[in-house]
């Protein structure tokens, strides 16, 4: 009775090694590729909305948590990133503004030309692949901006509140075409 | 006895009722409180939006992940406005080189069969909450709704089949929080305890087999919670529960219990619990008392490194028993009873968090054995838990995780235990000579064949959002 069950034991060590074969986690220029080939225009940066990238648009930013069960000591707020409340921009969608910013942030992770600049861009980070998405609240746009890890969250939301705080315009230094 | 327990129920009713008053002005502060108008105003005049300087929740400021016994996830997927679902399969396969009859495992409250595919843990539920209500449910099946229950003998005494009502819940609790400090919140009802620092749900612990220190020392309780958060690193919590992971009560006075949790950098987590209570079956003048300690230091970080980090944790157990015939460390009142353990685990994780390989070890003392997982079947009956009865125990294990993303764990863990007397299943199982139970088998006179050590290869398969 006992040698079959070794048997069977010993072909779960090598099946175990099967787990080697799942999907690997994707890397930044990877996701930047595949976004910059759904979602930009070929060759070319999109035109961007004057006001988007004024941070006189940001009416609020608040963190983003999620609820997450851990341990025996109940659920941690686990920080995602930042969540700016944006004005209306006339003749915009949702859908056009998260396309806009995810090209963007394509496009600055591929280092391509052509872009704006910013001073504390919560809209991209360097080495990373930030989840953006856009919803519409009460008239404003929310633009969520959530990073992989805590630190990519803490950086994101360290520099929302800097980018808002900074209230630029068109014209200021902070704010120029790169390439 | 009765003198306490009155002067606790109306205690606790009070706390209760001055935390419903409360309640009641804050939710309507919230309701009647006029709404900015013009929340932007600050920043069209060129000033700061209004927003955070830093994030505000407990703990929120760091990278948790690593933790023994914390989530490694960043964040829940099934997480909404109102409700935060969680599902968790928990499947393993555990070999005993004993390889019992009967195909049953002795002393474990992680694995339960052997020799099987065995779905030990499949959980679903959530959070419910609205404004500042919150609700929780948390259902169990698989064989830890039969293998942990069986340790509470409170449902014994009384009417009503709590094991019945009560086995597939492994946590409901109905609860609120206030926006003080950094938060505080009640729960009442049934919730975990962290005692043992490791987690109920293996997806969470560095190990699949938790040692004694943890196996053997409560995953629930049943009663109150209060959760304060002085600081954003800081957590004080106070219980007042029916007993020791249980769903009733022994005696006549509930447990008491304190949980102190500081995280005073992202790198260092320190722990520490205390319990008090009586605990033993209508013998209401034996008082239990437990403190119960880690700390975790993850000792080197190198993100995207080919060792991406590596940490270790340290428990430490102390508990006795005193009255009615026994004594905390032996003396005229009777024999010693007391429960002296600790566990250390080392965790290293390699390419990204892809992989982690843990190697621990772990020792437990139990003279009057009333920590000891009373082994099951015929066993239960020939397995004494007289006072002066002397339980030693070590283990040790090391095991390879592997983690393909967030959601997924797959485990090989080899675990060695062994006791000073015959605990574990040996080859003829505790079952019957045949290893089955009537009509198929018959137990009568059959003696269990316990012995002194094991070693089992666990392989496992975990799945969690």
């Amino acid at each position: 009775m006992g040698m079959p069950r070794v048997r069977f034991v010993a072909l779960l060590v090598p099946c175990s090694a099967c787990s080697l074969f799942l999907p690997a986690r994707k890397d930044p220029v990877s996701e930047a590729k595949e976004t910059e080939a759904a979602v930009c225009p070929a060759g070319r940066a999109p035109e961007y909305p004057e006001s988007l990238f004024d941070a006189r648009s940001i009416v609020r930013v608040e963190e983003i948590y999620s609820s997450v069960r851990t341990g025996r000591s109940g659920n941690e707020a686990r920080l995602q990133g930042a969540k700016l409340r944006l004005r209306p921009i006339a003749g915009m969608t949702t859908n056009d503004l998260e396309a806009l910013l995810l090209c963007r942030q394509a496009r600055r992770v591929m280092g391509r030309s052509g872009e704006i600049e910013l001073t504390s861009d919560p809209y991209w980070l360097p080495q990373s692949w930030l989840n953006i998405t856009v919803e519409s609240e009460s008239g404003n746009f929310l633009v969520s901006v959530r990073g992989p890890d805590n630190k990519t969250a803490n950086e994101i939301l360290s520099r929302a509140m800097a980018f808002a705080a900074s209230a630029p315009s068109f014209g200021n230094p902070a704010l120029k075409p790169n390439g | 006895m009765q003198e306490i327990r009155t002067a606790i129920v109306c205690t606790a009713g009070a706390a209760i009722l001055l935390s419903g008053f409360t309640a009641q002005a804050d939710a309507a502060d919230t309701d009647t409180a006029p709404s900015d108008p013009n929340p932007s105003s600050g920043n069209s005049a060129g000033g700061a939006a209004p927003g955070p300087a830093a994030p505000a929740e407990p703990f929120a400021w760091g990278d948790f992940t690593w933790l023994n016994g914390g989530s490694r996830q960043h964040a829940s997927l099934l997480d909404t406005k109102y409700f935060t679902g969680t599902f968790t399969a928990d499947i393993n396969y555990n070999y005993s080189f004993n390889n019992p009859i009967d195909h049953t495992n002795v002393g474990s409250t992680a694995t339960f069969r052997e020799g099987e595919v065995n779905l030990s843990f499949i959980a679903f539920g959530g959070d419910f909450h609205y404004k500042h209500a919150r609700g929780r449910l948390l259902l169990q099946f698989g064989t830890r709704a039969t293998g942990v229950p069986r340790n509470d003998l409170t449902p014994l005494r009384g009417q009503f089949d709590l094991y019945t009502a009560l086995r597939y819940i492994s946590e409901a609790y109905a609860g609120y929080h206030w926006d003080v400090w950094h938060g505080v919140n009640l729960d009442v009802g049934m919730f975990m305890s962290y005692v043992g620092l490791l987690s109920y749900n293996n997806f969470e612990n560095w190990v699949y087999q938790p040692s004694y220190t943890s196996d053997n020392t409560p995953w629930f309780f049943t009663g109150f919670r209060l959760q304060t958060f002085p600081s954003d690193r800081l957590k004080l919590e106070l219980w007042l529960i029916n007993g020791w992971q249980t769903y009733g009560m022994f005696n006549e006075a509930p447990g008491v219990g304190y949980q102190i949790l500081w995280r005073p950098e992202e790198y260092i987590s320190v722990l520490a619990n205390g319990y008090v209570g009586f605990d033993t079956p209508n013998t209401s003048t034996r008082v239990r008392f437990h403190s119960d300690n880690s700390f975790l230091l993850r000792y080197y970080n190198n993100p995207g490194g080919r060792i991406s980090k590596a940490a270790f944790s340290i428990t430490g157990d102390l508990g006795f028993e005193s009255g009615a015939g026994v004594t905390p460390f032996g003396g005229d009142g009777g024999p010693a009873q007391n429960f002296i353990s600790g566990m250390f685990y080392n965790r290293v994780w390699f390419l990204n968090d892809l992989f982690g390989w843990t190697v621990g070890t772990g020792r437990m003392h139990n003279p009057g054995r009333y920590l000891v997982l009373l082994p099951t079947g015929v066993a239960a009956t020939t397995f004494t838990t007289n006072k002066g009865d002397v339980f030693d125990a070590w283990d040790v294990q090391t095991n390879i995780q592997y983690m393909p993303n967030e959601y997924s764990t797959w485990g090989i863990e080899l675990v060695h235990r062994e006791a000073n007397v015959p605990y574990f299943a040996g080859h003829g199982g505790v079952t019957s000579p045949n290893g089955y139970n009537p009509p198929i088998g018959d137990p009568n006179g059959f003696v269990p064949d316990l012995v002194k050590s094991e070693t089992r290869l666990i392989f496992s398969l975990l799945f969690r959002i």
